[in-house]
Order: structure tokens, then C-alpha cells, then sequence
């Protein structure tokens, strides 16, 4: 299809134009020269292995210190010193430790993961362990006797054996 | 396709992709410039790549047009910023325009006046002699659509330099065209 009549008056107008573009247009190498001025180079391939190295290391180290951080997190379960069974003034102590542990933790300090995580375990293994005051009220000298059963088969002789040992030895003194 | 080789393309083809510049930039010669010489940096740095699926021609067009389309925004989004000068410059200089004829000034103003896609359609078919077809691929759009923006964007151009008196039936020094629109 061929320009007509309107078409080939306005194709005159842009010609117009495009020779008044051509006079003013700036010179290819002009352009070129400039954008492969404002070309970076190339990443030499020792560049590239240090930068890989450099990465790879980085990366290690990280895992290498996160594990490290998880496993020391983990050590204080494993390491709860043995408590003391506590006597008659047990309680008091620990009621007194209680409330120290207590007062740590209402302590508006910052505290980290492993302290409260190590507090927590404190408080429990006190509470495990935590014994009446009437406690004692409980236990007797007879108390072996009556919680170990004879053997039916046994014969009466043996089951002296069950007795307290002061009566076994007042038995005999009197049968000397 | 070798550097040296498109390198060689790129420089016959150099005027014409000015001029497609100039067209995208509103007329700013400076802002021409300055987006011919990044999609010749683009080319070189391989972010524009031509892989022989269409006419060298149309690709660099394409790619032209899309530079210039993401250096006007980025302009725009510095002159927000700055809220300094405005972020539409001038659509060109004064001390050229005082060398135009009063018939240019006229034509000028009357594609200026035109909707971005229109006139990107006649600039491409008048002035760079390509087809509808290929100036839809350049613009990346349909040829259906390309058709209609052509279509309008000639009647309104016409009835624009009616109404500006402009007698544009004068034979002006023309270059040598094919006219061939398919």
C-alpha cells in the first residue's frame, strides 16, 4: 500500500522533521565510546574463586557457631547437681531458697534464655525434692519390719530374724 | 550474533534510532542521548540481548522505547523527591526552535498535542518507514491495535493543522522514501 493524498503531505512534514534530527544527531562512536567507558570488567576467575571461598567460609562458621550455642543451651539439663534430701529444718532452707529463686526472676533485669531456662530447672528440682515437716512423724524403729514381709515357707526361727536387734539380743541374754 | 559484527548494524542504523529517541523523550535532545547511549551500554554489558527473532531494527526500537520509558520514570520519581524543577522538561530548546519555520513549529506541536501511542505509530510508519505491523511489534502491541492508533492518530493530526491553517500540500525537501505500509 502506498502513501496518497493526505498521507504523502504528512509524510513530507516528517521527512522535514527526520532531516532536521539528522543535522543535530551526536555521532555514533561518540555514544559507543562512552557506554564501553561505562562498561565495568569482568570478574577475573581468581576473583570469582575468592569471592566463592569467601562465602563457603562464611557460611561454615555461621552453622559452626549456631550448633555450638544449641549444645551449650542444652548442657545445664544434663548437669543438675544431685539435691540433699533435707531434714526437720529443710523446709525453712528451702522455703528461704525458694524465695531467693523467686526473687531472681521478679528481678526486672534482662535476663537471657539460659538463665531462666536454668532457674526454672533449680526451682523444679527443689520442688521434687521438697519433704513434709511431719514427715517424720511417719517413720518408727519398726518401720524395716513392717515394710518387709516373711516368706510363708520360712520357719519361726528365721523369722526372728525379722525382729528388732535389740530384742533378738535381750532374747538370747535371757536364754543364757 | 558477534559484538563487532552488531556493532557495525547498530551504527547504520544509528540516525534512525536517534530519531525514534528524540520521539520517546519528548524531543529533549540531552535525554536522547543519554537513553541511546544506555541501550548501546545495555548491549554491551549483554542485559539486551538480540536473538534474531525479529528485524535488528524493531528489537532496538523496542528496546529504545523501554529505556526511555524507565528513565522518564526515574526523572519523574528524582523530581518528586527533590521537589525541585518540574519532572516534564521542555519539550525541546528554545535556541532551535527560533531556527524552525513556522510551518515546523506548527507540526511539531500538532504531534505533540497527539496521545503517546498515536504518535509513537506515525513517527514509526512516516518517519521510519516501517509497517503497521512492525510498528506494532516494536510497540508491543496487537495490529489490530496499532491500525486504530494509526487511523486516529492521522485523522486528528490532520484536523489539527486544519484548525493551525497549516498548508501542508507545499512540496517540502523531502528524503527518499518507500512509502510501503503493509
Amino acid at each position: 500500500m502506498e502513501f496518497s493524498g493526505d498521507e504523502k503531505r504528512i509524510q513530507a512534514l516528517f521527512s522535514e522533521l527526520s532531516l532536521e534530527d539528522q543535522t543535530r544527531a551526536p555521532r555514533f562512536s561518540k555514544l559507543w565510546s562512552r557506554a564501553e567507558a561505562n562498561t565495568p570488567a569482568p570478574a577475573s576467575l581468581v576473583t570469582r574463586f575468592v569471592l566463592v571461598a569467601t562465602v563457603v567460609v562464611v557460611a561454615m562458621s555461621f552453622v559452626a557457631v549456631r550448633s555450638w550455642l544449641s549444645s551449650s543451651q542444652s548442657q545445664p539439663v544434663a548437669n543438675i547437681p544431685a539435691q540433699i534430701i533435707p531434714t526437720t529444718a529443710g523446709p525453712r532452707v528451702q522455703h528461704s531458697e525458694l524465695a531467693a529463686a523467686s526473687k531472681i526472676v521478679a528481678r526486672p533485669r534482662r535476663f537471657t534464655r539460659r538463665q531462666t531456662e536454668r532457674t526454672a530447672i533449680t526451682q523444679a528440682a527443689m520442688l521434687s525434692n521438697w519433704q513434709s515437716p511431719t514427715n517424720i512423724l511417719l517413720t518408727s524403729p519398726t518401720l524395716s519390719v513392717l515394710s518387709s514381709l516373711p516368706q510363708l515357707n520360712q520357719s519361726a526361727k528365721d523369722l526372728e530374724q525379722f525382729l528388732p536387734k535389740k530384742n533378738n539380743e535381750l532374747i538370747k541374754e535371757s536364754k543364757q | 550474533m558477534e559484538i563487532s559484527e552488531l556493532k557495525a548494524e547498530l551504527e547504520k542504523l544509528h540516525q534512525a534510532s536517534f530519531g525514534w529517541a528524540l520521539n520517546c523523550c519528548r524531543h529533549n535532545r540531552s535525554e536522547a542521548e543519554e537513553v541511546l547511549q544506555t541501550v548501546y551500554l545495555k548491549i554491551l554489558q549483554g542485559k539486551a540481548i538480540y536473538r534474531g527473532e525479529s528485524k535488528l531494527q524493531t528489537w532496538l526500537f523496542a528496546v529504545i522505547r523501554k529505556t526511555a520509558a524507565t528513565e522518564h520514570r526515574k526523572q519523574v520519581l528524582r523530581s518528586l523527591i527533590t521537589l525541585g524543577s518540574p519532572a516534564e522538561k521542555s519539550s525541546s530548546e528554545p535556541e532551535l526552535e527560533l531556527e524552525w519555520s513556522e510551518l515546523q513549529r506548527r507540526f511539531r506541536q500538532a504531534l505533540a498535542g497527539l496521545p503517546t501511542r498515536q504518535r509513537e505509530t506515525l513517527h514509526l510508519v512516516f518517519y521510519q518507514d516501517l509497517s503497521v505491523a512492525e510498528a506494532a511489534a516494536v510497540m508491543n502491541i496487537s495490529i489490530g491495535s496499532a491500525r486504530r492508533h494509526y487511523e486516529r492518530g492521522k485523522k486528528r493530526l490532520r484536523e489539527s493543522l486544519d484548525r493551525e491553517g497549516v498548508d501542508y500540500g507545499i512540496q517540502w525537501r523531502r528524503k527518499e522514501n518507500s512509502g510501503v505500509v503493509l
